[in-house]
């Protein structure tokens, strides 16, 4: 019997490995686009980070001259204006003239300094983010005098410092966790979407169906076994995106050489993330080949699953986008449980019992999809009206 | 074989597809027929007749309405595992996996059927040499000519040996003499004495090959016997006039003898 159903399952895999869709999907992607991708999108965002912190950032300053010797370094290019008109002033800003507007001004309550920028434009908020620092500093020097005048030496003055306490795994799994949730999920469901519309209508089409039906063992197992080999496919998508994810990461940490960051998870989290995926694999497999069994071709199939990508994208932007985290409220909301389950599992902050309801909640609704999934399968061959 | 059946015995056979709006077509009205074991028993009809559907419920690939049928002694309903175990299965829609060699789906199928280690591997040889497979055996399936893949599938469905074999329409879309090559080979099959069903339209292939027929048309069986008794019960000289003559008949009214 088990060596039957281990036959089963070697010939779907032998089937999914030999087909140049599944392998682009499942290997081909993991391995070297998505690493690529985020290679050259942290290139070209330090590049653009770079142009703009070289560039001086243009002010517009009205009030007393003192304010001005604070703004005289390199970083700015300071304009003076006497009689500052409000809305000339947001025009110019708006209109990317000047990059910050200093408009210093006398009222009851006392001196009032106002900065305004222009947040839609790189250049804007960088020159707020200089003048801001600038301004704080001013603020702390005027501090000290007035400390030193009433009589507190400058070394009796509190020093501050910051301090990160969080360890170079914890701020490595917080980076994780922010953005590789969605990704896997997403992968996982791009590895199983071929397979799934490929034993359905794929076998349809290419009149294996049939073929198939005549095994001499139980129509359970050989649907079992192919949902069994489509989420095979997706763990082994999920566990390459992971490896070639945590390296790539790596490796631009130690490019930009901050030491303190460790993305390689460690077994316990990699056994962890590879349950909580076959549940997903599973579930969205079984949803998969319901879906894709109602199409009666192959681009037909691929239209009716193009939806689950984009709901399969949706719990890994909340994850990313909202402080939602695995709980026992969210634990019973499926595919979101799974996006949150992944974060917790990488920033090391995993509740168990909310995690296990999650589990369990996944795996056996995937398996009523996959019964469900079967039961569909099992009538679809059944001739049409009028076919003999 | 079990009890001493026939190795096919197919008893009041009916199969109703339900349609739109209620509709019902009937594509098996109610057939009986057997085949013994050393014999080939064609089933004839024109397209829509019922061939297919009567195949495909042998092959425990539909369920009948009603009726029952027997292969090799299993019934169709209750010992559907053991039915398939002990039969070859052959149709257009039995396509073959495009990824796998031929020697993989024999491996494969041979496998599911049972078989292990040595035996398996010179079961496989022995279907390898016999069909003539020997130099497109490592060749995955989607490129192999259609000759080959119908040698493939006819090596895929008797890879265990079975004692009853249904085939529909084996010859159709082959060449002249990749057709003649097929035939040969169902009778030495016979010769072997296995029992043997096979559906076809055309007449010259049925008269060289068929110890008994049965002509089918709108699910019913209109005439059975040998080809002597056939055209002698229509009054005929060739098969195809008895044909003819069967199936014009039925559109006026007659009732199926």
């Amino acid at each position: 019997m088990l060596s039957s159903w281990f036959a089963l399952l070697r010939m779907e895999w032998i089937c999914l490995y030999r087909d140049r869709q599944a392998i682009l999907y499942a290997i081909v992607l993991p391995i070297g686009l998505y690493p690529f991708l985020i290679f050259t999108l942290m290139q070209a965002t330090s590049i653009s980070q770079g142009l703009t912190e070289k560039l001086p950032s243009r002010i517009l300053v009205s009030g007393p001259s003192w304010v001005l010797k604070h703004f005289s370094s390199q970083e700015f290019q300071v304009e003076r204006t006497q009689e500052p008109e409000r809305l000339r002033v947001l025009d110019r800003l708006q209109g990317g003239s000047v990059d910050a507007a200093l408009l210093s001004s006398l009222s009851e309550e006392g001196h009032r300094i106002d900065l305004l920028f222009d947040s839609s434009r790189d250049r804007s908020i960088e020159a707020a983010g200089r003048v801001s620092s600038h301004l704080n500093a001013l603020q702390r020097n005027q501090v000290i005098e007035w400390l030193i005048k009433h009589g507190i030496q400058e070394d009796e003055l509190p020093f501050i410092e910051d301090m990160n306490v969080s360890s170079p795994r914890q701020m490595g799994g917080f980076a994780l966790s922010l953005f590789l949730p969605g990704f896997l999920l997403v992968m996982a469901t791009m590895a199983v979407s071929h397979p799934a519309i490929d034993i359905t209508v794929g076998e349809r089409e290419r009149n294996t169906w049939e073929t198939t039906l005549l095994l001499p063992v139980p129509l359970g197992w050989i649907l079992g076994t192919k949902i069994l080999a489509v989420v095979g496919m997706a763990l082994l998508a999920v566990l390459l995106n992971l490896t070639s994810m945590s390296l790539s990461i790596q490796h631009l940490i130690s490019m930009f050489q901050v030491e303190t960051v460790d993305v390689i998870p460690r077994w316990s989290q990699i056994i962890l993330l590879l349950a909580t995926s076959a549940s997903y694999a599973l579930f969205m497999a079984s949803i998969m080949i319901l879906v894709a069994s109602r199409a009666h071709h192959y681009s037909e199939a691929q239209s009716f699953v193009a939806p689950l990508y984009v709901v399969s994208m949706f719990p890994g932007f909340l994850t990313t986008t909202s402080n939602l985290c695995l709980d026992s409220t969210t634990a019973w909301i499926p595919l979101l449980n799974s996006a949150l389950a992944l974060k917790a599992i990488f920033s090391d902050s995993l509740p168990l019992g909310p995690f296990l309801i999650h589990l369990i909640l996944s795996t056996c609704l995937a398996l009523c999809l996959a019964g469900w999934a079967c039961q569909v399968l099992r009538y679809r061959p059944l001739p049409k009206k009028g076919d003999s | 074989m079990r009890n001493g059946f026939s190795s096919i015995q197919v008893s009041s056979l009916r199969k109703i597809f339900p349609g739109p709006r209620g509709q019902e077509t009937e594509a098996v009205a109610g057939i009986s027929f057997s085949c013994k074991e050393g014999e080939i028993y064609g089933l004839l009809g024109p397209n829509g007749a019922g061939k297919t559907t009567t195949l495909r419920i042998l092959a425990t690939l539909l369920h009948p309405t009603s009726g029952t049928a027997l292969v090799h002694g299993f019934d169709i309903a209750q010992e559907s595992i053991q039915v398939r175990k002990s039969l070859a299965f052959l149709s257009s829609t039995t396509g073959l996996y495009p990824r796998l060699t031929a020697r993989e789906i024999l491996e494969f199928f041979g496998r599911l059927f049972g078989m292990r280690g040595s035996a398996l591997t010179q079961r496989v040889e022995e279907v390898l040499h016999l069909l003539d497979m020997d130099s497109f055996a490592h060749v995955p399936c989607e490129k192999l000519s259609t000759g080959m893949k119908q040698r493939v599938s006819i090596g895929r469905s008797i890879i265990h040996d079975p004692p009853v074999w249904i085939l529909d329409e084996p010859t159709s879309g082959l060449d002249v003499l990749a057709a003649a090559k097929t035939r040969d080979f169902l009778r030495e099959a016979r010769n072997r004495g296995k029992c043997i069903l096979f559906s076809t339209h055309i007449m010259s292939e049925a008269e060289s090959l068929c110890d008994r027929l049965g002509i089918l048309h709108e699910g019913a069986l209109w005439a059975q016997g040998s080809l002597e008794e056939i055209k002698e019960a229509t009054g005929t000289r060739h098969l195809e006039d008895a044909f003819l003559h069967l199936i014009r008949n039925s559109s006026e009214g007659e009732v199926p003898t």
